[in-house]
């Protein structure tokens, strides 16, 4: 007794660990309701394991107690666990309110080890869990570190003239026609050129559903004290040519460096710093659904952002001189949306569509791995006859509806699709109500896979 | 000769039908329900030995019908008393072997249920994958020990899971605490027959003793994976071990790398008997993987069986936290 008393600081030393966790996803992929669910679930996950039944180390009912932690002296707002659980709960249930801001939430999980060693230190085990929030548009901003404003405005000045953009940004681009990058900076004439820029930028998320949009703060500003920080766009430089002091590209591009230096590095730094674990959320379905443009915008975007990020395996060495991530895994959001036999085309199609990170990821001996996950089950599976034949489809209640709809969300195919697949773009996609669940904890939230999700990203740290 | 074929049908887009149900959908966890076992397909025309034994099962039966109808009624002419009792008896004896019968023929219809769900799993499409598993699942419920792990899979098992998930949960749920137990008789039995082998006088009654003891240990293990075999139904398992060559042609070449490990390590130090009884609580625990093997409802997958090498290194463990 008396030695194992001792050995309990020793032990704890060894066994007690923090995983940070960063969300990853662009607006709208299903960050804040990813984070509800998996807070909740792992709350309940101690009294009803039931809910995770992949999660190994709540099957094998190792988890003793899991509690929110209390924020530290950091600057991170607190992610609203009990307003996102109250949002679930309310009658009628609604989603909770996405991102504005960066929050954290911290969740202590106490465990009893399942290994040789844990299990002959007695006792228990714990894992602080950080789980950091943040608005997806702010994700396209972080590619911005590696780029000069030159280089920035060519590829977007080069994006802006080509497919369904073209048309979107004709008035922009025709006022910088009539205001030269080399012509005298006017406060004002810079300002409606950031203001064309930004309504080109809504009209594009709007209208089109395009993804890569920078920078993201045009979109989703947040808390910034200084927005003049925010009043530049790109301007067509000539290539070789400098920028004259005092010209309107020279005020454009030192707004673009102080809005990196100001705002996207603080962000990386919060995001990127010390996080090991890594799950991007994809909204596939929706961007099938937008049409062939949205769909490789969204591509391209993914990639771009995952640039940003480090992989790399675990080591002691590695973590003295900065964390690598070291188990990624990429999701396809809203698996609710699709039936039980067409969630295995999904994941084939999350794996095939970042094929190209999942190689440098790998590369960097990182664990890698895909999925399609539901992080709130809002739907049931079902069978329907269109057009003469019958089909599996999702049923559920719709968001607002009283009446429940059976969705057919057509063939999703498992690689990225050839030209011949796309058709009109179906505007329909509909958002299911979610379910109502108990605002204490219990019986969880339903899921698709979260459990897997879970046990791929904590599986270790649990054993 | 035109051949005609079917018209390329246009590719199905997204669609959203309204339905007049309403309300919420109930997505609570599902209460626990006894799945039934599928239907048996109707077989065609029996088997000429099915039919010949029949008849000559109904031919025993007739015999001994009328003997007994004429040994009651030999009795009734001694006096009513003796006629009374001779009945009674009659009626004892002939419940006893419909009892008898009914529970041979319960256990063989077990074990054929079994072997069936073993041969159609695998090959089993995904959306049958999940009927056949919850058959699976009502055998193993038959094993008192394993009840609990089956309600537990039953309750995690949500309809949203596909077979493939439900195939793992039950490996999880079910399959893994009754692989524990199956284990735990295997090593039971290797001790004891160690122990069988080093105090047995002849070498007759050693083989006795080791074929009881293995028998035992196959229904054991029957029971355990919910097949509770009657007489036939054990005849029937021990048949299916035999039959099973290439199994314990793969379960060999195990034992000879144990052998190997065992004659280095072990048999330097202990004298030539107990390497014999050593060498019989291998058989014994060799026999009980094939037969864990030959009665999971499942079969392993990669793996997931349990070693030799793994179990006689766990036995000798458990013998040496026994002498300290």
């Amino acid at each position: 007794m008396l030695r194992s008393d001792r050995l309990a600081p020793l032990t704890g030393l060894l066994r007690d660990r923090t995983v940070r966790l960063a969300v990853t996803g662009l607006s709208g992929s299903g960050k804040t309701a990813f984070i509800t669910s998996l807070v909740h679930n792992l709350l309940s996950a101690a009294g009803h394991p039931a809910r995770l039944p992949f999660l190994r180390a709540a099957a094998e009912r190792r988890l003793r107690a899991i509690r929110p932690r209390a924020p530290g002296t950091e600057t991170i707002a607190p992610f609203p666990v009990r307003e996102a659980i109250a949002a679930l709960a309310a009658d009628p249930p609604h989603w909770p309110p996405s991102t504005t801001d960066v929050r954290r939430a911290n969740l202590s999980l106490r465990f009893t080890p399942a290994g040789f060693l844990g299990r002959a230190a007695g006792g228990t085990a714990e894992l602080s869990l950080e789980i950091l929030d943040y608005p997806g548009e702010w994700l396209l901003d972080l590619p911005l570190l590696g780029q000069s404003y030159r280089d920035w405005s060519r590829a977007t000045l080069e994006r802006a003239r080509h497919g369904a953009r073209a048309l979107l940004a004709r008035d922009w681009l025709d006022f910088l026609a009539r205001h030269p990058a080399d012509s005298a900076a006017d406060p004002e004439v810079v300002q409606r050129a950031h203001g064309l820029y930004r309504a080109f930028l809504a009209a594009c998320r709007t209208r089109e559903q395009l993804s890569l949009l920078q920078p993201g703060r045009f979109l989703n500003p947040g808390q910034i004290a200084d927005l003049s920080q925010l009043s530049f766009c790109p301007m067509p430089l000539a290539i070789g040519a400098g920028t004259r002091e005092g010209s309107m590209a020279a005020s454009m591009e030192s707004r673009f460096e102080a809005y990196k230096r100001n705002v996207v590095q603080p962000f990386f730094t919060q995001l990127a710093r010390g996080v090991d674990r890594q799950i991007v959320l994809v909204d596939v379905l929706r961007a099938l659904n937008d049409g062939e443009e949205a769909f490789a915008d969204q591509r391209l975007a993914l990639e771009t952002i995952l640039t940003a990020f480090r992989f790399g395996r675990r080591s002691l060495l590695r973590l003295l001189f900065g964390a690598r991530i070291d188990r990624v895994l990429f999701a396809a959001t809203k698996a609710d949306h699709v039936p039980a036999l067409q969630r295995d085309h999904l994941e084939a199609l999350m794996a095939n569509l970042v094929a190209v990170p999942t190689l440098r990821a790998q590369a960097a001996h990182a664990r890698v791995a895909a999925t399609a996950l539901a992080s709130t089950r809002c739907t049931e599976d079902g069978t329907e006859v269109i057009d003469g034949r019958k089909v599996d489809v999702v049923i559920g209640l719709p968001e607002g509806g009283e009446r429940r709809i059976r969705f057919f969300p057509g063939i999703v195919p498992v690689t990225p699709p050839p030209g011949g697949f796309w058709g009109e773009r179906f505007t329909e996609f509909p958002v299911f109500q979610p379910p109502r669940i108990a605002p204490a904890v219990g019986d969880g939230v339903p899921h698709i896979n979260l459990d897997k999700a879970l046990d791929f990203l904590l599986g270790d740290a649990l054993a | 000769m035109t051949t005609e074929t079917e018209p390329i049908r246009e590719r199905l887009r997204p669609r959203v039908v309204e339905t007049a149900e309403i309300g919420r959908l109930d997505l609570r966890l599902p209460t626990i329900s006894e799945p039934s076992l599928p239907l048996r397909t109707a077989r065609g025309f029996p088997s000429p030995f099915a039919v010949a034994m029949t008849g000559l099962g109904i031919l025993v039966v007739g015999v001994i019908g009328i003997d007994l109808v004429q040994f009651v009624d030999g009795a009734f002419a001694h006096g009513t008393g003796v006629g009374i009792l001779a009945a009674a008896a009659v009626a004892a004896g002939a419940g006893g072997a419909l009892y008898w019968l009914t529970a041979e023929l319960l256990g063989l219809f077990r074990l054929r249920s079994a072997e069936r769900l073993r041969r159609l799993i695998p090959a089993a499409l995904a959306s049958e994958l999940k009927v056949e598993i919850d058959a699976a699942a009502a055998i193993v419920a038959r094993d008192p020990l394993l009840g609990e792990a089956v309600n537990s899979y039953r309750v995690v098992l949500e309809p949203h899971h596909t077979g493939r998930d439900a195939l793992e949960l039950f490996s999880r749920f079910v399959l893994a605490p009754a692989d524990q137990l199956a284990q735990e008789a295997v090593r039971r039995a290797a001790a004891q027959a160690f122990a069988i082998n080093a105090i047995s006088p002849t070498v007759l009654l050693d083989t006795l003793l080791f074929a009881a003891r293995a028998t035992r240990l196959v229904r054991e293990i029957a029971e355990i994976y919910g097949q509770r075999p009657g007489l036939t139904g054990t005849v029937h398992l021990l048949r299916r071990l035999a039959s099973g060559a290439g199994l314990v042609g793969a379960v060999d070449v195990v034992g000879g790398v144990i052998a190997q490990q065992l004659g280095g390590a072990v048999l330097e130090h202990v004298s030539a008997s107990a390497a014999e009884s050593a060498y019989a609580a291998q058989k014994m625990a060799r026999l009980g993987l094939v037969a864990m093997a030959s009665c999971r409802p499942i079969e392993f997958r990669p793996g997931e069986a349990p070693s030799l090498p793994g179990l006689v290194s766990s036995l000798l463990r458990q013998s040496q936290k026994r002498d300290q």
